[in-house]
């Protein structure tokens, strides 16, 4: 893994909110951290899949890595550049993402010619031939008929408005697709065309995609590797196959047994997690998870576990592995 | 939350000083009052006499502190038409204004109201589609014109109401129709479409699928949380209410504040005028204050933040 | 799940404590009407947790809706159906009648436990506003009885929530609150739209286990709408499966997810990503819902169906099939019929 070329470098990222209070003199009464030391690469070519509940820092994960917001420290890094607030157009159109909701991502009143040409408009010097050259034959890969161009977003169903994301994510040729939660709208068999146009997507044109969802199935089936995040920290970082084979965090395991198989034969299914997510604002002191951890100890209310490799490419935070112990 | 009250009451404090201060400089800017209380040939020093009982050969801003210290030491001045103190004045012309205005109002809650509850529950019904069309020509006919309307048709052709006046219960049925029809317009508006963001809500579902009747659910559940946004309209529907009066009393000859304010502007009546105008946009301020504290007793989402 | 279990109890209760018949619920649209349900047969017995999944559109909410009389009179209508409940017909109450039952004797529970409570009443205020509705008791009980109903839903320092508004609690909080507001009359049949569809995994999993204890203590028959299958087969005794307003297969959960008979369910199966197998490609199902336009006289699902023939294209299919497991399907409607086709399950 390690020869792989690493396209995007994320090095103890920390992005902060403040938290304010008054109405007319705002006072900052306090910081939430929304990703707290998070590090880890994207290499060429990989799905990273990140998975987490709500206010687990995945969405704001991926707006930084968008360069939709800045880092409060540490950086990111795509190729050997940082990744920022008004970086260069250049930079900008490599880095592309398909949103959640497809039915607010679209403005209404461009048609889909309109929506797919923009980009090109603003980052490109075309005329109207070649960006039709552009144009076309992207629509086809996203299964959309040629028809489909004069007509507008409110026209199309579900799935339909998410291959349109798709492809006006995918016009300027990027080589990062960040994917924030892009099927958890769809219907489950529009989910499924969705997936697979990813899938087939990314083959075709070497993609790398760091996509950000909820749904532990759907991560399951298009990560090469997976980063679980819990209240803006990271818990554990693996390939799919280590991950799914044997989970080391406790939240991992957790979050597995949590989801509901669609097998009624398997027995015991949604094992009960006690507790809730704490909300960022009263963050625990030391580990995140320390609250609702089968295995907590004394010393995971102190501290913050530190991030540990335990197997090459497995990286998990949770003091049951730092001190030489086995769980 | 304590801190906030007090904000905006400090708020609300120099909003009436300012419009004081704006009122009385520019009141003095519209001419001489000492040419409209003598007679035509009156000579120089009979004028200069008067301009010294009256306070006015003092520089400007002499007046200005003189006239806002009264305020404080009882002290609101004297009229020059009347050559009476002006709290007296107001005094005795206050109670027609106030008890024409709460009847307004009362009657503007009263009917708008269950007019827009009434529409939002049989909307797309004729009664909606009625109710709404008559609610867009109430609210842009200016309620002056609806006053002389009134007058031109009870009062000279079918002469069963006063033209004007105040004293019996027939004088208050025009003045009310005028100045309550533009309010219970927009209340009835705001009411029925306010009802409709709230009547979609899954809560009402909730409370209709725990067996609540139909007219507690919208009462109880659906006004309360549609009145927030109407308080609003209603708070400034108070304010015009109070403005809207001034012409309004002086259609109906309505002894007043109103009145009182009309005449004293053409008569240059610097005190009256200046005090109208306080009073005016002191109880403006009041009512927009009101309203922003009691969004906090309808929403508890505010309360808290 | 827990067959032995199940059976017993629905030997001890035979009767069911609803039977819908025939039911249809019909929308106007511009273009004329649309048959969201269109003759829909469900009979739920006491102590069962039944789930309807299906797609959006596929008229899984609107059934339960109508049951619940909370259809919008003006952009809808009931074209037909009778559902007894209590010796009584839902669809021929009054409204005051109708308020007897919701409730009291059937409760119903939202997706979005936010929006499902008023935001300007406390938690009390709104338990208590159900006790009353129903019960002669006063304040004083009404209030015991509240902080025992959110005891029941597991919610710590009950005392302290009743004061609380909405707003103030989590997700998962909110939706205790509700599952306690609905089982407050103790009602025979708790419908649940989408109960976890707007919560975190960890939290869905408490509220899931939090619905199969309550039956198991209460007793209560259980109506689950989801578009979740995994959801459907960790708690579900039965299940019915919508496509475009009418169920295309019913029958025991074991039996659908192992033997699934219509093409439909088969195909909405083996397009869910699995969480402990790998696939390269996911199943799909062709083309996309239709828009249909009432009355309907050919298989709704023929056009993105695979086995379609030109019977499917002339004339709807009934449900039919062996032992309660029944498929709206020209070409299966039984095991035997998978082994003729050479179908492998899913």
């Amino acid at each position: 893994m390690e020869d792989r070329e690493i396209i995007l470098e994320v090095k103890d990222l920390q992005k902060d909110y403040p938290v304010m209070r008054g109405l007319i003199f705002q006072k900052e009464i306090g910081r939430v951290q929304a990703v707290n030391r998070v590090s880890f690469n994207l290499y060429r070519g990989e799905t990273l899949g990140v998975i987490g509940e709500s206010g687990c820092g995945k969405t704001t994960l991926s707006r930084v890595a968008m360069g939709l917001e800045d880092v409060t420290s540490g950086s990111v890094t795509f190729m050997g550049h940082q990744i920022k607030k008004g970086m260069d157009h250049e930079l900008r159109s490599h880095i592309q993402m398909v949103f959640q909701d497809p039915y607010s991502s679209l403005d209404p009143r461009m048609s889909v010619k309109r929506i797919l040409e923009e980009p090109l408009r603003i980052h490109s010097k075309m005329n109207a031939k070649e960006k039709r050259e552009r144009v076309l034959p992207l629509l086809e890969q996203v299964g959309l008929p040629e028809e489909a161009l004069e007509r507008y977003p409110h026209e199309f169903s579900g799935g339909q408005r998410q291959r349109i994301g798709i492809a006006r994510a995918l016009i300027l040729e990027p080589e990062l697709l960040i994917c924030d939660e892009p099927v958890s709208a769809l219907d489950v068999s529009v989910q499924a065309q969705i997936l697979n146009l990813l899938r087939i997507l990314q083959k075709e044109k070497k993609l790398t995609y760091l996509f950000v969802s909820h749904d532990m199935s759907v991560i399951r089936h298009i990560s090469d590797r997976i980063l679980v995040m819990y209240l803006g920290q990271m818990m554990e970082l693996a390939d799919k196959k280590t991950l799914f084979s044997h989970p080391a965090h406790p939240y991992t395991k957790a979050l597995m047994e949590a989801v509901p198989v669609p097998d009624p034969q398997v027995k015991d299914q949604c094992k009960v997690l006690a507790g809730e997510i704490p909300s960022p604002i009263h963050a625990p002191a030391g580990c995140p998870f320390c609250t609702r951890c089968p295995q907590a100890k004394e010393v995971c209310r102190r501290e913050k576990p530190a991030q540990k490799e335990i197997e090459p490419g497995h990286f998990v935070a949770c003091h049951l592995y730092s001190r030489e112990e086995t769980p | 939350m304590k801190r906030y009250v007090l904000m905006r009451v400090l708020k609300a404090i120099f909003t009436i000083w300012a419009v004081y201060t704006l009122v009385f400089f520019l009141t003095r800017v519209t001419g001489d009052p000492v040419d409209w209380l003598t007679q035509a040939g009156a000579s120089d020093s009979a004028k200069e006499t008067l301009r010294r009982n009256l306070g006015l050969d003092l520089p400007l801003w002499e007046q200005y502190v003189k006239s806002f210290v009264g305020l404080f030491t009882g002290d609101t001045g004297t009229s020059y038409y009347y050559s009476r103190e002006v709290s007296d004045l107001f005094a005795e012309r206050i109670w027609p204004t106030v008890s024409l205005g709460s009847i307004v109002f009362v009657v503007t809650i009263v009917v708008g109201l269950p007019l827009g509850v009434l529409a939002a529950v049989k909307h797309n019904s004729l009664l909606d589609r009625l109710t709404m069309s008559l609610a867009v020509i109430g609210s842009t006919l200016p309620n002056f014109v609806l006053g002389i309307l009134l007058i031109f048709i009870f009062a000279l052709t079918l002469r069963v109401l006063p033209s004007g006046g105040t004293g019996t219960v027939k004088n208050y049925i025009m003045p009310i129709i005028a100045l309550s029809v533009g309010p219970i317009a927009s209340v009835a508006r705001l009411t029925r479409s306010s009802l409709l963001d709230v009547i979609g809500n899954d809560y009402l579902d909730f409370v209709r699928s725990k067996g609540m009747r139909e007219w507690k659910v919208v009462i109880k559940h659906g006004l309360r949380n549609a009145l927030i946004p109407v308080i609003t309209i209603l708070g400034s529907q108070l304010s015009a209410l109070i403005g809207g009066s001034v012409v309004v009393e002086t259609v109906f000859a309505w002894p007043g504040i109103g009145t009182l304010i009309v005449t004293s502007a053409q008569q240059r009546d610097f005190p009256v005028v200046v005090f109208g105008v306080l009073v005016i946009a002191a109880s403006v301020t009041f009512v927009n204050l009101l309203v922003d504290l009691s969004y906090g007793l309808l929403d508890p989402r505010i309360r808290k933040s | 799940m827990n067959t032995e279990k199940e059976l017993e109890r629905r030997e001890e209760a035979k009767k069911p404590v609803l039977e819908v018949h025939n039911l249809k619920s019909y929308y106007q649209s511009r273009d004329g009407e649309v048959p969201a349900v269109d003759g829909v047969d469900l009979t739920l017995y006491p102590g069962e947790i039944v789930g309807i999944v299906g797609e959006s559109g596929c008229g899984k909410s609107t059934v339960v809706r109508s049951l619940m009389g909370l259809m919008d009179p003006v952009t809808s209508r009931r074209e037909a159906g009778t559902a007894l409940f209590e010796d009584k017909d839902l669809f021929q109450l009054s409204e005051k009648e109708l308020c007897k039952v919701r409730g009291k004797g059937i409760s119903m529970i939202f997706q979005n436990p936010l929006s499902a409570l008023d935001p300007v009443y406390t938690i009390g205020n709104q338990i208590v506003e159900i006790l009353k509705n129903h019960e002669r008791i006063t304040d004083k009980e009404a209030r015991e009885r509240a902080i025992e109903l959110l005891r029941q839903v597991n919610i710590p320092s009950p005392e302290l929530r009743l004061n609380q508004y909405p707003h103030e609690l989590s997700g998962g909080m909110q939706q205790r609150v509700v599952i306690a507001i609905a089982l407050a009359c103790n009602p025979k049949i708790l419908i649940a739209d989408e109960p976890t569809t707007a919560l975190d995994v960890t939290v869905q999993a408490q509220i899931l286990a939090l619905i199969r204890e309550l039956r198991d203590r209460l007793n209560i028959a259980v109506i689950l709408i989801t578009h979740n299958m995994g959801v459907v087969a960790a708690i579900c005794d039965r299940m019915f499966v919508m496509y475009g307003g009418v169920v295309v297969e019913e029958g025991r959960c074991e039996e659908i997810f192992s033997k699934p008979w219509h093409p439909y369910t088969r195909g909405l199966l083996a397009a869910i990503p699995s969480i402990d197998e790998d696939k390269e490609t996911l199943y799909t199902i062709p083309g996309q819902v239709d828009a249909l336009k009432a009355p309907v006289n050919f298989c709704r699902f023929q056009k993105r169906c695979s086995y379609a023939c030109s019977k499917c294209r002339e004339e709807e299919p009934e449900l039919s099939g062996e032992d309660g497991h029944l498929s709206r399907c020209w070409v299966f409607s039984g095991s035997d019929d998978l082994e003729q086709a050479k179908v492998v399950a899913p």
